[in-house]
């Protein structure tokens, strides 16, 4: 874990381009780096600063980012640099504050439509989809991962020190979600750990947790079926973890037509309306989606 | 390496992963430095409850200095993923600091003292060799008492670490070292280097906890395990242990 803890008041300073950067608090914790919320001294913005001791990782994800930089999806990435803190040699960059939740805590602290769940899982697949055909496959899929910024009312994907090319070893991820610590498959880049990272989180939003089986698929594939999710529903988690040439597309359309149907989703679609401002938002970002699918496919 | 282009480079790592301070036998700094004189990282993983004392926190930061290494203290709800981050990234931190010394020789600069921009490249080439050179790597477990409640999450881990090694495109080899070694020693070999992660997976349901703390044992175990030996372990106040056959002793 990162050792350095910055004390909101610190000020940050880029030994190569000069930036300084004020923290007002830590908004995130990873492996090796943290993620603060900080104002630019220079023009008086909120901005992210991810800072990680580990020079390669920041710098791998810096230019995965910046490689994204005109995804509206994607946390738009402004400099990197260097720095010294209490001795020690640290490497950060800069990227868009976004200002939301993520979908762990929003699942945690009020009552999100399982319709809301659902697309916000299509969505995950139709971005991984997108950024597949860049080269980059984002595997470290879990709804802390996943925020909806308040203002622009999008789905964004944070976090992309995970992403590696196709067929290479997948390096960050969320065991529970890791089809190799299911026994099933390499732990390795590919559309399939994704559609299985992907359900995984669906099964643990939807079923508050996912089922103890002890890590044996096909109790938990039992303990699914076994739940009160609509036919439909089940049919596309069961299939998903089980199909190995199951595609990401196919993913997506399966579940748009769980979407569509009346009872899709049990309690789902109907009680959409009570969070208008989620809903709208996802409304915006499937449209966009959609279209961005029809184009790259 | 001068000359010899074709013989692949082999990295040489150790992963101590331990719940508590050293209690018995040597000072485990000095034994991770007398294995980075022969070519090997040490690398320390502690496993640490909340309001612990600083103490094992600053061995652990004194092996992983002393062993050219990279020190992680941990909760053991991210153990899994700390073996795997760590054991990569000290591949990747040794392979940084070998082409850094190069640099500097060269330039003048080492890779901290290039501009981002310019050195972004020379990172990605590092990382292609990182994943690509072969590795031989011993885990050194901690197996004393305090580790009972532990020893699955622990030997998980290490099953997790054989799942992330299998991916990587150079060959890996992994070997385990327990501490102690039962029967009053201070460490046992569990498994010698071998790239056949079924068998070795196998031979984790052998560990059993029990006893102190010997690190240092537990380091010079490992490292020999390198030169192709197997230490019997050295024994520690053996007489308080119990015999053979007795049904505390913690036979391995």
């Amino acid at each position: 874990m990162e050792r350095i803890l910055l004390k909101p008041g610190i000020t940050i300073r880029g030994r190569w381009y000069g930036g300084e950067y004020r923290v007002i608090k830590l908004i995130g914790s990873g492996g090796t780096a943290r993620v603060y919320l900080v104002r630019d001294l220079s023009d008086g913005r909120k901005y992210a600063l991810k800072l990680g001791s580990d020079m390669a990782g920041v710098e791998r994800e810096y230019k995965v980012l910046s490689s994204l930089s005109s995804i509206d999806y994607v946390p738009r990435v402004y400099v990197r640099d260097d720095c010294t803190i209490e001795g020690r040699k640290r490497f950060f960059f800069i990227m868009d504050y976004l200002e939301g939740e993520n979908l762990k805590k929003l699942c945690s602290t009020r009552r999100i439509p399982q319709g809301t769940t659902v697309e916000a899982a299509a969505i995950t697949a139709v971005i991984c989809l997108f950024l597949n055909h860049r080269g980059l496959y984002y595997c470290d899929i879990k709804p802390e991962n996943l925020v909806f910024d308040k203002t622009t009312g999008n789905l964004y994907l944070v976090d992309f020190g995970g992403v590696v090319g196709a067929g290479q070893p997948v390096t960050q991820f969320t065991p529970a979600y890791d089809r190799a610590g299911w026994g099933s498959g390499q732990r390795v880049a590919d559309e399939s750990y994704q559609i299985f990272a992907i359900l995984m989180m669906l099964v643990d939003l939807l079923l508050d947790g996912i089922p103890e089986v002890g890590r044996d698929l096909e109790a938990l594939k039992q303990r699914v079926n076994k739940t009160r999710l609509s036919k439909g529903l089940k049919k596309v988690i069961i299939k998903g973890l089980d199909v190995e040439n199951h595609s990401l597309k196919g993913l997506v359309s399966d579940l748009r037509r769980v979407l569509r149907m009346a009872d899709g989703v049990g309690e789902g679609l109907n009680q959409c309306s009570t969070d208008v401002l989620i809903n709208a938002g996802l409304a915006a970002s499937v449209a966009f989606f959609i279209m961005v699918l029809v184009f790259i496919l | 390496m001068g000359g010899q282009l074709t013989a692949p480079m082999e990295l040489k790592e150790i992963i101590v992963i331990t719940d508590g301070k050293s209690n018995v036998g040597g000072d485990p700094a000095g034994a991770a430095l007398l294995a980075h004189k022969k070519g090997i990282i040490v690398n320390a993983i502690g496993i640490m409850d909340r309001g612990e004392t600083e103490e094992p926190y600053i061995e652990l930061e004194n092996i992983a200095k002393a062993g050219g290494g990279i020190c992680d203290i941990i909760p053991l709800s991210m153990l899994g993923y700390s073996v795997q981050m760590v054991t990569m990234q000290s591949v990747q931190m040794t392979i940084e600091r070998a082409v850094s010394r190069q640099l500097r020789q060269i330039t003048g600069y080492s890779l901290e003292d290039m501009e981002p921009d310019s050195r972004s490249r020379i990172l990605e080439y590092i990382q292609k060799v990182g994943n690509e050179v072969s590795l031989k790597c011993v885990v050194a477990l901690d197996c004393s008492g305090s580790m009972r409640s532990r020893i699955k999450t622990a030997l998980g881990s290490v099953q997790d670490l054989l799942i992330s090694l299998k991916t990587r495109k150079g060959r890996s080899y992994l070997g385990i070292v327990a501490f102690p070694g039962g029967a009053g020693r201070d460490s046992k070999v569990i498994s010698g280097f071998t790239d056949d992660f079924d068998q070795l997976a196998l031979r984790l349901n052998r560990i059993k906890t029990g006893g102190p703390t010997p690190t240092y044992g537990g380091i010079v175990q490992a490292s020999c395990l390198f030169d192709g030996e197997t230490r019997h372990g050295d024994s520690f106040l053996a007489s308080v242990y119990p015999e053979e056959g007795d049904e505390r002793s913690f036979i391995l």
